[in-house]
């Protein structure tokens, strides 16, 4: 299988995509993901937002930065096209001040999603099993408590369907205490599709699906991270 | 399986011929060890090599191995490392099929090992020999009088072995006679230098002798092709393996041992779980798992019916069920109803699940267990059955003999999973049990090994019917 977008990077010499790149590359796996476009000057990004409907996000699109927030690169919640225009100056500022030789692309604009139930779904390479996927709920359940269940790609429908109910946070998935529960089918198909991506892209290294907000009728990938072979 | 396996391997597990290569008469020396069990076998087309020639138990014995008439399927191979090169040089030119590589001190000795051993693989590889090791002890398999251990079982049976150590081959091949059953062909595969553990599993997994394999693994050369294979053979026959190298200090001593790369334990999970490998963590889960998995037809699903005479065994059974995920539902009306009349006399009694059947039941199991395995077996929530019981605190052949053959028979009847777990404060096993444990019903002297053997088996059931769904 040819990516258009992972030819093109590696062609530039990189291996990181940026956020754009990589969330075109979800899309590409055929993976529901939040629309993400880039701007390059403030009247791009008030354009873009307004196409998009407010609120919005915006966020410094650079290769050499990738704390983004560390440094003032991400502002969330914009309402109007005032404050999206006055994010974008901010944002720039605040990267040049952080890293003058920073090579900045633009600055993303997305719709702001509607919080859901936070899992993440990522991909990463062991040396004698080849690429590994790793399913977990997000924050703190996968940083402190490390609640993640893995297979090996490619995987069967068993195998999502296991993986998922294999956390100890499964009930958190079915709606705890009136939350909204995620629905566990739209998950498996996604698990199904990454598996299916990075088999048939093995110039793939890493593959980070971070957060993906779970509704009880879809999901939606809000971030995306991903790295290829050098 | 590919075509190749099979060819290749064949020679290995039923050579016509084998040479002992770096032989001589010394009380250490393996290949002298080796002649003598495999004539002991009544394995004689053996061909003992050492450049001084002569005779050793009334075999010639061949300067090298050029001098050796006619074709040679297998070589045991115990020359010091220094020889290695030039034995595989005359083995390659020979054109022998497979090469057991007894001598040490390849990859798992370092960087430099590693170099040499693959210039051996290359030379090996360039006659068509396959070679099996290093570190290791190679093939068996009684069927074709291959036995290089007078220890060994010489009768066949229905398990594959594979070991990446030696020692723990011979174990494995003697703890699996102990526990009543027959090895059908094995391998102590070494450091999986060219031919490796997942091609022994591939061979085995389509052997027909082979009904169920076990396996003590440490690194694995190529995951993803254990995983294919595996889950291949899943469907067909259950594979136990114990996996060594799970912790920061084992893994340091498995590449000292074997030098392969250690799996990390969630890759490890996450392989079982999608080729539906039955991990277990000791030799003696292996055996308890191996008899269960053998004995017993598969469960419909992980509902365990617990029937005990005392209540101490009772809750204890239940506790180590439930720990492991074994479930403990509640029995049907009518069984409760069938269960209260058949146990009217006895005192101290429940009849929910755990079924307690008190004092009287231990001194007539052929009576009151023998009514309640034939009641509880037939009760739809229910998928297996443990039975806890004391054996009588004497021995009477006569007695012990009839009593379990009665259970015996109500168990077969029922037609469900049982084990039985056996305690008994006067040792183990006595009265009944003794004849019990001889018998195709697993006997567990603990209830946590009863119960661990049911969870494993109500897993390889569950694995079974998601591969057919």
């Amino acid at each position: 299988m040819t990516s258009k977008i992972i030819d093109s990077v590696l062609k530039n010499g990189r291996t990181v995509l940026t956020e754009v790149e990589s969330k075109q590359l979800v899309a590409e796996a055929g993976i529901p993901v939040v629309e993400t476009k880039l701007a390059k000057t403030k009247a791009e990004a008030i354009s873009i937002s307004k196409k998009l409907g407010f609120p919005v996000v915006l966020k410094i699109v650079s290769p050499d930065i990738i704390h983004k927030s560390d440094i003032g690169g991400v502002k969330l919640g914009l309402a109007n096209a005032t404050q999206a225009g006055k994010a974008y100056t901010e944002i720039m500022a605040a990267a040049k001040k952080a890293n003058k030789k920073a090579d900045i692309q633009g600055i993303s604009v997305q719709k702001m999603a509607r919080p859901g139930v936070e899992v993440i779904m990522g991909m990463s390479k062991d040396a004698q099993f080849g690429p590994v996927l790793m399913f977990g709920l997000g924050g703190v359940f996968v940083e402190v408590l490390k609640d993640v269940a893995f297979r090996i790609v490619p995987l069967n429908k068993r195998d999502a369907s296991q993986m998922i109910r294999e956390i100890k946070g499964y009930p958190l998935l079915e709606g705890y205490r009136g939350q909204e529960p995620a629905n566990i089918n739209v998950l498996e198909d996604i698990l199904l599709k990454l598996s299916d991506f990075v088999d048939k892209n093995p110039k793939i290294k890493e593959m980070d699906l971070n957060p993906i907000f779970a509704y009880k009728d879809r999901a939606l990938a809000v971030d995306a991270r991903v790295i290829l072979e050098s | 399986m590919s075509k190749a396996i099979k060819e290749q391997l064949e020679p290995l597990f039923s050579p016509k011929s084998v040479a002992l290569v770096g032989i001589s008469q010394t009380a250490t020396n393996v290949a002298y060890m080796f002649l003598h069990n495999l004539l002991d076998a009544g394995f004689t087309r053996v061909y003992p090599v050492n450049p001084k020639g002569g005779e050793l138990l009334g075999v010639k014995v061949y300067p090298s191995i050029k001098d050796i008439p006619g074709e040679i399927d297998l070589a045991l191979v115990t020359v010091p490392r220094s020889a290695v090169l030039g034995v595989t040089r005359e083995c390659a030119a020979k054109g022998i099929k497979g090469m057991v590589l007894y001598t040490g001190g390849f990859s798992e000795s370092g960087p430099e090992g590693r170099k040499f051993e693959q210039e051996m693989v290359k030379i090996a590889r360039k006659g068509g020999t396959r070679v099996v090791g290093p570190n290791c002890v190679g093939t068996y398999n009684p069927s074709a009088r291959l036995i290089p251990q007078a220890i060994l079982p010489k009768e066949s049976g229905p398990v594959g072995v594979i070991s990446h150590s030696g020692f723990l081959f011979y174990y494995l091949l003697m703890s699996i006679n102990d526990a009543g059953l027959k090895p059908s062909k094995g391998v102590s595969c070494g450091s999986d230098c060219d031919l490796t553990c997942v091609d022994f599993l591939e061979y085995l997994g389509n052997d027909p002798g082979t009904k169920i394999i076990v396996a003590y693994l440490e690194g694995i050369r190529d995951g993803e092709r254990l995983m294919r294979v595996a889950r291949d053979i899943s469907p067909r026959k259950p594979i136990i393996v114990l996996k060594g190298g799970n912790t920061d200090a084992g893994r340091r001593a498995s590449a000292s041992h074997t030098g392969t790369l250690a799996v990390p334990t969630a890759i490890w999970k996450a392989l079982c779980s999608q080729s539906g490998i039955i991990s277990v963590d000791s030799f003696e889960q292996m055996m308890d798992t191996l008899v269960a998995l053998h004995h017993l037809p598969r469960p419909k699903g992980r509902r365990v019916g617990i029937i005990t005479t005392p209540g101490g065994l009772a809750v204890t059974s239940t506790d180590a069920c439930n720990e492991l995920g074994l479930e403990i539902p509640q029995l049907s009306t009518k069984t409760q109803k069938e269960l209260t009349a058949a146990i009217a006399e006895s005192v101290g009694t429940s009849v929910t699940n755990p079924v307690d059947l008190g004092l009287i039941a231990a001194l007539s199991p052929d009576n009151y267990i023998k009514n309640a395995i034939r009641i509880v077996a037939k009760d739809p929530n229910i998928d297996m059955i443990l039975t806890a019981f004391t054996g009588p605190p004497f021995d009477d052949d006569v007695r012990d003999r009839k009593v379990a053959d009665i259970l015996l028979k109500a168990i077969a009847d029922g037609g469900k999973p049982t084990v039985i777990c056996g305690a008994t404060p006067q040792g183990w096993p006595r009265g009944e049990l003794r004849f019990l444990a001889q018998s195709n019903v697993p006997v567990y002297p603990e209830p946590k090994r009863a119960a661990y053997a049911l969870a494993k088996l109500a897993q390889y059931s569950e694995f079974l019917r998601s591969a057919q769904a």
